[in-house]
């Protein structure tokens, strides 16, 4: 057989098997089967092929019993993630709001000055609450707490 | 809770969220695992390794998608590690040593999870992926990283070395 034969040989056999894979494949069904009726070495391999296929249908895993979360859990509370570019995006907000809000002074002559101050300062409380929760809770620790509970 | 609902409440810092995902996909990420490692103990430690990788990573994760695909690219990474540092442990990925004994058709599953075993981790992989899995050409070349046609190729390579160990088997033996 020739190298360009058996090329051709291997070209069928990937797309009977895409086929069987349930995949489209390069050839069409009618190329297929014509070459394989012309090809003893190819219908073999193919009949081979075909009972392999079948046979790995029935192939299941062996269960492995180990409980992962044992061994995971104490590494896990050094590696904390994050939301993703959660910060980022307040930030960015906010410098396009108060951009925005001076923008908005400077071409409309618009706000009273009270407000002129209140506003700016409005948002970045809010995109400080956004960023950590309240930004006015007093944070205190359990160290400070048991301490206190102590005294 | 599903899985988004987990990997959002482990980006507020809640940690044991983690468990649900772990809980939920350990069992396949383990027999995945002992696929590309080729033994039980790599596996476990390679499979803690990723899910300890994706916990890290959970920023980068898109809650809108699956989790076990991107998933599964973190575990790859890891047993090629532990693979590599194993140095061709010995190969018990899909047959427990202590199976009862075969007999009649059951003989030739064994025989075909033995030739299994025998085969490259890469061909291995493609098998178990495609075969136990049900994973679609596509899914494969998105997962593994490897264009569709190659996939198709790889795939019938792998098949027929797997088909010469069995004929090897059947003839030798095992």
């Amino acid at each position: 057989m020739t190298t360009s034969s058996r090329r051709s040989c291997d070209e069928i056999r990937m797309a009977a098997l895409a086929r069987l894979d349930g995949e489209a494949a390069d050839l069409a069904p009618s190329e297929i089967e014509a070459h394989a009726m012309g090809c003893e070495p190819c219908r073999t391999e193919l009949a081979r092929l075909a009972d392999l296929h079948r046979d790995l249908g029935r192939v299941d895993y062996e269960e492995l019993d180990v409980d992962l979360w044992r061994g995971l859990r104490p590494r896990l509370a050094a590696s904390a993630p994050h939301a993703p570019a959660r910060d980022v995006r307040a930030i960015v907000a906010l410098t396009g709001a108060l951009v925005a809000w001076r923008l908005a002074q400077l071409l409309l002559d618009w706000p009273a000055p009270v407000v002129n101050s209140i506003v700016p300062l409005a948002l970045v409380v809010v995109v400080l609450w956004r960023l950590t929760g309240d930004p006015f809770a007093i944070r205190v620790s359990s160290h400070q707490l048991q301490e206190k509970g102590a005294s | 809770m599903d899985d988004a609902d987990a990997i959002r409440r482990c980006w507020e810092g809640d940690t044991d969220a983690f468990h649900h995902v772990v809980q939920r996909y350990q069992r396949r990420a383990l027999a995945h695992a002992r696929v590309l490692t080729g033994n039980d103990a790599d596996a476990a430690d390679a499979a803690q390794d990723a899910f300890l990788d994706a916990f890290r990573h959970l920023d980068r994760f898109d809650v809108t998608r699956e989790f076990y695909p991107w998933f599964y690219v973190l575990l790859r990474n890891r047993c090629f590690k532990h693979r590599a540092r194993a140095q061709e442990g010995s190969a018990v990925a899909l047959i427990d040593a202590a199976a009862p004994e075969p007999s009649g058709s059951r003989e030739a599953l064994q025989d075909l999870r033995r030739a299994l075993d025998r085969l490259d981790a890469g061909d291995r992989e493609l098998i178990v992926l495609k075969h136990l899995d049900g994973w679609t050409y596509d899914e494969l070349a998105g997962r593994i990283g490897i264009p569709r046609g190659t996939v198709m190729s790889r795939l019938y390579y792998a098949r027929q070395r797997l088909q010469s160990l069995l004929l090897g088997e059947a003839g030798g033996g095992g």
